[in-house]
């Protein structure tokens, strides 16, 4: 469905996604992960060329959506392309929903047939447990909680069936209550649709809760990717065990939180062989000279590691 | 540094010579009458023509720059005086003093500024200094609302904090720490205001009761232009310019400050 | 809606005192009389005027009284007569109003249709050769001296090539004009005060303008716009727009008072009946109950013009009208 090829995306002189690959297939949830910074924002964006030109530009690769490469339509085929096959939830609901347009102007807008535009925006509302306001023409979104306005950034993005939904940390800016309603409409959806996700977070736990292949970026690229069962239980790439180690209830209760020491480097320096070497537990003489590729460990699970085999 | 505090400052540079030099610069005496040479064109012995009273039409306008400038800026730094005062008091000591202060800067923004210039000025003599104050005393109320804005967002600093813990006077705090790291924004306003002032006086010279004649400014060097209208394109033509290119000057220079050094 | 109206009527109280206590001041507290600059600097003012102007102000009373007083007759629009020729003041002031007002208004819709377009297409070609040039332009617009404008514009347009007239509204043979002459010829007459008194605000909207569309560009839901398949078109002049516009409401009631008072010099300039003119004329003559009077009314105008920005605000953006 979804195909990601050498992605190569600039943003003014640093390179925030340095060769990137990525698959979504029919009806499956892929889980993109990584702290925030490390470009994974950027690749979901470029998933359906929503980078703000002004400040990012996509270097290299091929962006495939079944078969062809959206780089290189012209803004009609983008705009045939984007909430009709490709749709977007973003982070902030409050931000991304216009202010002084109603709720249902912004999703009429999202519909693809104008026609009984009426009866199907309640049809929608309903269907992401917006009852409440499924009648009302007049809401604005600043009248509703984050987790409405949430919920109607999701009825926007399945407003018109669309085959592929990216989830940009859908949950991150509401409260946790709220939380787990959201993700459990989620995943709800995905049944019942049969869509394909792509589903961004920088909480591990989460994606683990949803999806069904994990891909662990850092620095701009994926360091660990598979199936879900393969990373939980058999993580090989150091950053992607210290993610794991970081959550508190996953593995272990008893043993101790820890969080990975170190910050995320900066684009515009970043270290010359291994990215996550100088936070790396696991480090030898070699990772400071070269940045390992990726390789297959098992499967269809694959760690950028030069350690990656005797690190289980 | 960047192009518009550049071509800016060379503007405001210039004229500052110009107005500091005058006597130097200026080929004939400003007062001096050539009733032989009455509304000739732009020529080598006069350059920019003769008045109706055959003045010579460029030196009137050096000695004009010395007066649009000093009143300008003496009338900017009235405005920025009463400005800062005011405003840091509403800021600091908040609560009456300012609801009373901020009352204060509403009632006199509902005023037409020119309206108001001109009702004083009819109550007094229009003379230069008179000039300067109604136009200071007139527009200080941008600064003040900058000022008490900038003074309400440090007050809270640590800074401030520690120097109250040892005792220092508010009068200390205000003048020695509060006033000083507001002035970024003042300095923006004050450069522009100088623009604005100096397009004030300029008016008020032009409509007869501002700078008056024989003392040149480049506002009333215009008003005799328009009755001269049709004859002497220079009388026209070379003291608006001068207007212009001045309240460009100040503009570009206020404006290159705002966005190349506060960053706003 | 109607509670939100009645706040902001009720908060104009204050203001409307402090308006009258100003005004009151420059009379007052600014060394000279009035009754003074009366006989000094106009001989046609009798003594018999001077007795009037005194009992006006009630000039013998303690100053809170006069106060008081001058309050009580600033309430039913008593602003007394007129030295030059004894017309009730406001009788002059309420004939001259229509012509400021019309100019305007007039010059406040040129600076909308031309500013607003300007403002936007700069906006989404941010830093393009032509956003370049409109900020060249803008920066002009700030710097151009109104009397210098409208005396070249008199001088080129009306008196070399006599495209216009330049002087007042209306021409000597109005009266014999059929009704549609009549509107030519007045529109003949305003095409010019009404470009001049329009280029320094044109500047000021345009630049507004443009940094507004800009900052609205950047936001989140513009891209969740585009997410949603809109076409380029509709993201801008649908989503963009009118997030952009709602604040050029209360720039325009802000620039009520600049407009105003800048009457003053163009219909000066261009012989104008309107309410400058009739300002500039009274301060010239000393006319001190005009001044104080129009003083009073420009100042009533510019409350009403924040007031009906701020009205008009509430109800175009859907975010107050709840609060």
């Amino acid at each position: 469905m979804l195909k990601i090829e050498g992605l190569r995306v600039k943003y003014g002189a640093d390179e925030v996604v340095r060769g990137v690959d990525l698959a979504v297939k029919k009806g499956e949830c892929v889980g993109l992960v990584g702290e925030s910074g490390c470009g994974k924002t950027t690749v979901g964006l470029s998933a359906a060329r929503l980078i703000d030109a002004r400040k990012g530009k996509i270097v290299s690769g091929k962006i495939l959506f079944e078969g062809r490469d959206i780089l290189e339509f012209d803004a009609e085929g983008l705009r045939k392309l984007r909430g009709r096959r490709i749709s977007y939830v973003f982070q902030e609901p409050f931000s991304s929903l216009n202010p002084v347009f109603t709720v249902h102007e912004q999703l009429k807008e999202a519909l693809r047939e104008k026609g009984k535009a009426q009866e199907a925006i309640s049809e929608i509302l309903k269907s992401v447990g917006l009852e409440k306001i499924s009648g009302k023409k007049n809401i604005y979104p600043h009248e509703l909680s984050g987790g409405m306005q949430q919920r109607v950034m999701i009825a926007m993005a399945i407003a018109s069936r669309p085959d592929l939904v990216i989830l940009d940390e859908p949950t991150t800016a509401l409260d946790v209550s709220v939380q787990n309603q959201i993700l459990e409409l989620i995943a709800e959806l995905k049944e019942k649709m049969n869509l394909s996700i792509l589903f961004i977070s920088h909480d591990l736990r989460i994606v683990f809760s949803m999806a069904d292949r994990i891909n662990v970026m850092y620095a701009g690229r994926i360091v660990e990717s598979g199936p879900k069962k393969d990373i939980v239980s058999q993580p090989r790439h150091p950053y992607t065990k210290g993610l794991i180690g970081s959550i508190p209830s996953l593995k272990n209760r008893k043993k101790r939180f820890e969080a990975i020491e170190g910050k995320t480097p900066l684009f515009s320096d970043l270290p010359k062989g291994c990215k996550f070497y100088p936070r790396c537990k696991f480090r030898i003489e070699k990772c400071e000279d070269e940045e390992p590729a990726i390789e297959n460990i098992s499967g269809d699970h694959f760690a950028r590691c030069v350690r990656a085999k005797e690190l289980v | 540094m960047n192009k518009l505090i550049l071509s800016g400052a060379a503007i405001v540079i210039f004229f500052a010579i110009v107005a500091l030099f005058a006597p130097l610069l200026s080929p004939y005496d400003p007062g001096e009458i050539d009733i032989e040479n009455i509304l000739t064109g732009p020529s080598p012995e006069h350059l920019l023509g003769t008045d109706s009273l055959g003045r010579d039409l460029f030196s009137r306008m050096v000695y004009g720059t010395r007066i649009s400038l000093l009143v300008g800026l003496i009338a900017v730094g009235i405005s920025a005086l009463i400005g800062v005062i005011l405003g840091s008091l509403a800021g600091y000591y908040g609560r009456w003093v300012d609801t009373l202060i901020m009352r204060f800067v509403d009632v006199m923004l509902c005023f037409p500024a020119f309206f108001l210039i001109l009702a004083v000025i009819a109550l007094l003599e229009p003379s230069i200094i008179n000039i300067m104050i109604i136009i200071g005393v007139t527009s200080w109320m941008g600064v003040a609302r900058l000022i008490r804005a900038e003074i309400l967002s440090l007050k809270e600093r640590d800074f401030i904090y520690a120097e109250k813990a040892i005792g220092a006077s508010d009068l200390r705090i205000i003048s020695r720490h509060l006033i000083p790291n507001a002035m970024g924004p003042v300095l923006v306003s004050v450069t522009l205001g100088v623009a604005a002032a100096i397009l004030v006086e300029s008016s008020l010279s032009f409509l007869g009761i501002g700078v008056q004649p024989p003392t040149p400014s480049w506002g009333n060097i215009l008003s005799e232009g328009k009755s001269v209208m049709g004859a002497a394109w220079w009388m026209l033509f070379f003291p608006g310019l001068a207007i212009f290119i001045t309240v460009l000057g100040y503009n570009l220079l206020g404006e290159g400050i705002r966005e190349n050094i506060l960053k706003t | 809606m109607v509670k939100y109206i009645f706040r902001r009527l009720i908060s104009l109280i204050p203001l409307l005192f402090g308006i009258t206590i100003i005004t009151f001041m420059v009379i007052h507290l600014v060394p000279g009389k009035p009754t003074d600059m009366e006989t000094q600097f106009n001989p046609k003012v009798s003594l018999e005027a001077r007795d009037r102007i005194a009992r006006l102000y009630g000039l013998d009373k303690p100053l809170h009284v006069q106060y008081a007083d001058w309050l009580k007759r600033m309430a039913s629009f008593d602003f007394g007569v007129s030295f030059v020729d004894s017309r009730p003041v406001i009788e002059k002031i309420r004939e001259r109003i229509p012509v400021t007002l019309g100019i305007n208004l007039a010059s406040i819709i040129l600076i909308l249709l031309i500013g607003v377009p300007i403002g936007i297409s700069s906006a989404v070609r941010e830093n393009s050769f032509y956003d370049r040039s409109m900020t060249v332009f803008v920066f002009i617009g700030f710097a151009m001296p109104t009397i210098w404008l409208s005396l070249i514009l008199m001088d080129l347009i009306g008196v070399q090539w006599g495209i216009l007239p330049v002087s007042g509204i209306k021409s000597l043979e109005f009266e014999r004009f059929s009704f549609l002459e009549k509107i030519i010829d007045v529109s003949r007459h305003l095409v010019l005060p009404v470009f001049v008194s329009a280029f320094a605000g044109l500047a000021g909207i345009s630049r507004y303008m443009r940094s507004n569309m800009v900052q609205v560009l950047r936001q989140n839901y513009i891209r969740t716009a585009r997410a949603k398949g809109l076409s380029e078109k509709e993201v801008v002049y649908k989503h963009a727009l009118k997030n952009a516009l709602l604040p050029i409401v209360t720039i325009l009631g802000l620039s009520v008072p600049g407009l105003i008072g800048g009457s003053v010099i163009f219909e000066s300039i261009f012989s104008i009946p309107g309410m400058g003119r009739l300002f500039y004329e009274s301060v010239m003559a000393r006319d001190y109950p005009v001044i104080m009077g129009v003083l009073v009314i420009g100042a009533a105008l510019t409350l009403m013009g924040n007031l009906l920005a701020d009205i008009s605000y509430a109800a175009v953006d859907p975010r107050i009208k709840l609060e």
